[in-house]
């Protein structure tokens, strides 16, 4: 004859202990989710960028625009597209 | 052509179109770096005062550098900014935008969105500039 010998188990207390254990496993991902999250990589890389003043120290300033001649509001417009050499 | 930019008939826009190589690059960044003290008009006729051989020397750093003394620019900038390359991105990317925009060779010229191609008589671009300024005065 088998021995029981943690005594007798009641369904009741097998589902506490189950319910004790879901919860403890729930508890357990929630603080691995906090640790592990938080902000995306791009959000950190905004978060670096907005401390970081633009065209700071050691950066080159490149303007964009291109070189032009006269009134911005000049009824003709002439574009020229040449080489240098 | 003076007279229509000094009277405000007349906008002139530069468009790189650094096609026959790396000289060809570099003296654009080096145009680049003149109009930042200012200088680009006088940087761009000093450059096609001293053309030479293509890709040949005439437009090495040193001699860029030289051209840019010639005008009485900041030296020391000057070649700080060519050797950094900080406009060789947008250098290329003006010669990606021409050819995509239908743009096969120089001089090449677009006038309120009207194409003309190789060297143009200067009675020819009058004419153009008359006609396109007559019909936004008739509009």
């Amino acid at each position: 004859m088998r021995e029981n010998i943690e005594g007798p188990t009641t369904g009741h207390s097998k589902r506490r202990t189950r319910l004790w254990l879901l919860r403890a496993g729930l508890a357990l991902l929630a603080l691995a989710a906090v640790s592990c999250g938080g902000p995306s990589a791009e959000q950190r890389a905004e978060d670096r960028a907005g401390d970081e003043p633009a065209g700071g120290e050691g950066q080159a300033t490149v303007d964009l625009e291109h070189p032009s001649l006269g009134d911005e509001d000049a009824p003709v417009v002439l574009t020229e597209y040449a080489d240098h050499q | 052509m003076e007279r229509y930019v000094e009277n405000g008939t007349l906008r002139i826009q530069w468009r790189d179109f650094a096609y026959l190589g790396q000289e060809s690059v570099k003296a654009a960044q080096a145009a680049r770096e003149a109009r930042e003290q200012g200088s680009f008009w006088e940087y761009h006729d000093a450059l096609y005062e001293n053309q030479g051989s293509i890709n040949g020397g005439t437009f090495s750093d040193d001699k860029l550098t030289e051209l840019a003394r010639g005008l009485g620019l900041d030296v020391e900038s000057f070649e700080s900014g060519l050797a950094s390359g900080k406009y060789e991105m947008v250098v290329r990317r003006d010669l990606q935008e021409a050819r995509e925009a239908g743009i096969q060779g120089t001089p090449s010229f677009i006038i309120n969105g009207q194409r003309l191609t190789g060297p143009i008589p200067l009675e020819d671009f009058k004419q153009v500039i008359d006609d396109e300024l007559r019909k936004t005065e008739g509009a």
